[in-house]
């Protein structure tokens, strides 16, 4: 498989006034196309900052990413826009629909912002609301859904450009076990369909989903383990402390 | 209650930008006002300081020289009340030429030296020695004279003398109202018997100053008792001279008073945006503060504390700016009165300003700080206060519909999520857009009029008088001379009714149908053949005799009051002279009572294309040259193009108070939405689209309140020179505005409104995600 995400040497400092945190400390990693990686590591460990510059919602302090062709770096802030509308989905713990815009609205928001023209658009819209199962949905409101719906509301959100990369970012912190584990079903299914995912997590049920997990501490990246074994993973977590 | 005071402060540091965009905004407002009142209670200053310098007389008496003796004026001057006279003053009706035009004045009869009472305020040159020519200020305004000029004076017999024009004077007794007054020239009395040695011509007045200026009726009275009957033929109330003198003041007053409501009811309007928006976002701070133990009376106060800090910084500092400028609009009339003047202020106009000021700030702010002490402190402290979920309005999904742009389809479902606060914005928007119009339409209607002179009364072209060339010749002239359509000849008559109310009668008589007479109401004057005692009269006459039309009115001619005569009112007519109170009649109407009368006053309707260089020397040739030939003037007065300028400027006030008020509605619109903003950019949306976003919602409430606003601002107009126009006996308005002027408008408000709202929309587009999102 080739790679489709190459990350180099990467740093994020915080400032605070005069107070810096170093949140990452020179991670490189390279995810294959068609990779489900999962990320675990301890709170603060940086796992959540790796997530926003692979995503290029934020700038590295120094390293570079490459996703696909295109090196973060080198795009200014409406290229990184488009980036991001092309080639990545987000998939966000607290879901992060608009509020006021209908199922069907927010799913086809990216697409029209993309300037995929309205047809397509809502076919595209329609059909991945059909395939997670919220098809009956479609003309309500965020506010009028259980949260598993909402999520997976802002999965076919994520997916409907037909990102090279889907990001998540605690995809289940919000939801109790049952919407959780059929959210996670979902993108396994994506990823069965040749989606290349990259999620992070706190929960080992979850990083069991992907096909290897890596755990990082102090902002470095401090193993690498096969997933498919939640007690595994949760054991090796443990160590982390 | 310290604690109190110590948030407060807080609180204001810590919005610096919309604690002094908010503070602007009431000093603007407090300003206008301020200037509003200051010229109220001013207008009259420039015309009594002038009086005073001037020691004018508060009653100037004319009479009948035939009826008075000087032992009579003797009688006058040691009335009870009178405290010193002008002495007796002769004056003599006579033409005058000056630049090629033959001109009826008054000629004075003056001291040799500056008199003790009723001095004339040299605005030009010098006082007159022999056989030198003052003349007065509005002479030089109807005619273009100046100090150096000369003026020919006929004498008796027809004999001219040139004088020397030395000065421009004012006099504070001559009254611009009395329409049938004619200008003033002043020779010294020397020159003056030199000139017309026949006593018996000679008009007779006097000017007295009195103990209690306000007893000029009561000392008119003690003259007419003491003299014979119809001896004073009328006088001058120095009260009627500074009511003239007071109404471009006036006029200042109205406009400013109208715009500082407007300013005011602006910046209520900023404060309402903004402390709602406060309280919200502070919703979360509020149940906390509930919960260390601020009561709901102290949450409130802490609300409306800031904003009453700000009103009484803004108050005062508009005030003091108000009081600063308050020269300014009575400057004009400060200036043609050759005075000075700084405005008298006292506490009686920085007190209702400042009670103005913070009552529509407390009003303002009530409302919103109220439910933010009603809070309830759980709900606050666990939901704070997110943003009203509804479904999409109608609009936004017409816009879906059509396909809009998605950053256009947000900013106008963003007009929604907030209503009352968009609302708000929009009014205040509105409010600036009738400003705006408010200045275009009467621009429009000055064009309109001075387009159609006979929308103000003036229903003809041209004037023609006559002096020694007969009527018949006159007419016969006229009839004959090239480019004149239609001519109808006028005589004026001074009537009185039963009750002793003198006024003006215009006796007409010719071609009336040739010319647009504006008739607001019933019709005009039968002229084929009709009933003889029908009239039209003018709206300030129908409402001083409280007459409406179809009513019949009864006065008499001087000299004949044991014959009323009676028409009937046919119609009420556009009139601009002596406050409207004047009547049209038939001449045939008068000749019953008069006499066969010739007129002296032609006016004519002159050919479109019409030469009036060839008609006036058509009219002058031969022996004629003593008839007198003018046009129509149909430059708009400098005084009203001032004015013009000055509303101009209001509007920029009004536009300006909305910009801020767009920006701040923009910017606590931003800071509530700031995670969708985050989201949005997450999934692709880039800052460019995000500043659109936020301009949408500007650009669009400043297409709706272009849209509402226009409208508003004509009918406003309307209404408001419809009430001066009642207030000085005019009659119906007719406000014209060019629609044309919406192609520019809607764009002009659009890209203001937009850019009001080009900093909120930059910051927004340049959010950081994470930040954002982390936030969460």
């Amino acid at each position: 498989m080739s790679t489709l995400v190459e990350v180099r040497e990467l740093r994020k400092v915080y400032r605070t006034g005069e107070v810096t945190c170093e949140a990452l400390r020179g991670v490189s990693l390279e995810i294959a196309a068609g990779d489900f990686v999962a990320i675990m590591g301890p709170s603060g460990s940086g796992k959540s900052t790796l997530l926003h510059l692979i995503g290029g919602l934020d700038r590295p302090t120094n390293g570079s990413v490459r996703v696909g062709e295109h090196l973060l770096s080198a795009l200014d802030e409406t290229k990184l826009a488009r980036f991001r509308r092309a080639h990545i989905g987000f998939v966000f713990q607290f879901f992060n629909l608009v509020d006021n815009l209908t199922v069907q609205a927010n799913v086809e928001l990216p697409a029209l912002l993309a300037h995929v023209d309205r047809r397509t658009a809502r076919r595209r819209a329609e059909e991945l609301l059909s395939r997670l199962g919220i098809a009956d949905q479609a003309r309500k409101h965020p506010w009028e859904l259980s949260g598993g719906q909402q999520q997976r509301v802002a999965i076919a959100r994520a997916l409907i450009n037909r990102p090279l990369l889907l990001l998540a970012d605690e995809p289940t912190g919000n939801l109790d076990r049952a919407a959780g584990q059929e959210v996670m079903r979902i993108l396994s299914e994506c990823h069965r369909d040749g989606q290349t995912i990259l999620v992070v997590t706190h929960d080992p049920l979850v990083a069991a989903y992907a096909g290897y997990v890596l755990f990082l501490q102090d902002g470095q990246i401090v193993g690498r383990m096969p997933g498919g074994d939640p007690s595994g993973i949760a054991g090796r977590l443990a160590e982390l402390g | 209650m310290f604690a109190v005071f110590q948030k407060i402060k807080a609180d204001i540091l810590g919005r610096p930008v919309l604690s002094v965009l908010i503070t602007i905004a009431l000093a603007t407002s407090a300003t206008l006002l301020t200037l509003a009142l200051a010229t109220l209670l001013n207008a009259g200053a420039p015309y009594d300081r002038a009086f005073a310098e001037l020691n004018a007389a508060h009653v100037w008496l004319y009479f009948d020289r035939e009826l008075v003796r000087t032992r009579d004026i003797a009688r006058i001057e040691s009335l009870p009340g009178v405290v010193d006279t002008t002495g007796l003053r002769h004056s003599m009706p006579n033409r005058v030429e000056l630049g090629g035009e033959r001109v009826w004045v008054s000629i004075q009869a003056i001291p040799a030296q500056p008199p003790r009472v009723n001095r004339l305020m040299i605005q030009r040159g010098h006082y007159p020695r022999r056989d030198e020519l003052l003349a007065s200020r509005d002479l030089a305004y109807l005619y273009p004279l100046s100090v150096g000029d000369v003026i020919t004076v006929e004498r008796a017999g027809g004999r001219k003398v040139a004088l020397p024009v030395v000065g421009l004077a004012y006099d504070p007794m001559w009254d611009i109202y009395r329409g049938n007054q004619p200008p003033y020239v002043y020779l010294t009395e020397e020159t003056f018997r030199k000139l017309f040695p026949d006593r018996q011509a000679w008009g007779w007045s006097l000017g007295l100053r009195l103990a209690d200026p306000q007893a000029v009726d009561e000392v008119v009275a003690q003259v007419e008792r003491m003299l014979r009957k119809d001896a004073l033929k009328s006088y001058t109330d120095w009260r009627d001279v500074k009511q003239s003198a007071m109404f471009e003041v006036q006029l200042n007053f109205v406009f400013l008073g109208a715009f500082g409501g407007f300013a005011l009811l602006a910046a209520a309007l900023v404060i309402a945006t903004s402390v709602s928006s406060t309280v919200l976002s502070q919703f979360r701070q509020i149940g906390i503060l509930k919960a260390i133990g601020f009561t709901r009376g102290q949450v409130l106060g802490l609300y409306l504390g800031q904003y009453l800090v700000l009103g009484l910084v803004g108050g005062l500092v508009g005030i003091l700016v108000g009081i600063l400028l308050s020269p300014l609009p009575l400057q004009s009339a400060a200036v043609s009165l050759s005075t000075t003047l700084r405005p008298r202020i006292a506490p009686s106009l920085i007190a209702p300003v400042l009670l103005c000021v913070s009552g529509v700030v407390v009003w303002a702010t009530w409302r919103s700080a109220r439910k933010g002490a009603n809070t309830n402190t759980i709900q606050a402290i666990t939901t704070g206060a997110e943003p009203p979920r509804h479904r999409l309005p109608p609009l936004t999904r017409f816009a879906y519909w059509l396909g809009l742009p998605i950053p256009v389809l947000l900013g106008i479902n963003d007009l929604f999520v907030r209503p009352m606060r968009s609302l708000l914005t929009g009014v205040n928007l509105t409010l600036g857009v009738m400003g705006i119009v408010f200045g275009l339409t009467l621009n429009d209607t000055l064009k309109a009029y001075v387009r159609d002179p006979s929308l103000v009364g003036i229903v003809y072209d041209a004037v023609v008088t006559r002096e020694q060339t007969s009527h018949g010749k006159t007419r016969s002239l006229l009839n004959r001379a090239p480019g004149v359509i239609a001519f109808y000849s006028e005589h004026i008559v001074e009537v009185k009714t039963g009750d002793g109310r003198s006024f003006q009668v215009r006796a007409v008589q010719g071609a009336l149908d040739a010319f647009p007479f504006r008739v607001e109401e019933g019709r005009f004057l039968s002229t084929a053949g009709g009933p003889m005692n029908e009239a039209i009269a003018g709206k300030g006459l129908l409402d001083w005799l409280g007459l409406r039309v179809g009513d019949l009115i009864t006065v008499t001619l001087e000299d004949k009051e044991h014959r009323p005569l009676t028409w009937r009112i046919v119609g009420q007519y556009a009139e601009r002279s002596n406050a409207g109170q004047m009547l049209i009649a038939p001449l045939a109407s008068l000749e019953r009572h008069l006499g066969h009368v010739e007129p002296k006053v032609y006016y004519l309707k002159l050919a479109p294309h019409a030469d009036p260089e060839q008609v006036r020397r058509y009219l002058k040739r031969g022996s004629n040259d003593d008839l007198s030939f003018s046009l129509v003037g149909k430059n708009v007065p400098e005084s009203i193009l001032y004015l013009q300028l000055a509303i101009l400027a209001l509007a920029s006030i009004l536009i300006a108070v909305a910009l801020i008020n767009v920006f701040n509605t923009s910017l606590l619109a931003v800071r509530e939405k700031t995670r969708v903003i985050g989201v949005l950019k997450a999934v692709g949306m880039t800052p460019w689209q995000v500043i659109g976003m936020v301009n949408t919602t500007a650009g669009f409430l400043g297409l709706v309140a272009t849209l509402v606003g226009s409208p508003l601002g004509v009918a406003f107009t309307h209404m408001l020179l419809g009430m001066l126009s009642r207030m000085y006996g005019f009659g119906r308005v007719h406000t014209a505005f060019n629609p044309f002027h919406m192609l520019f408008l809607v764009p002009a408000i659009v890209t203001i409104s937009m850019i009001g709202s080009i900093i909120p929309g930059w910051w927004a587009g340049r959010l950081p995600i994470v930040e954002v999102i982390r936030g969460e």
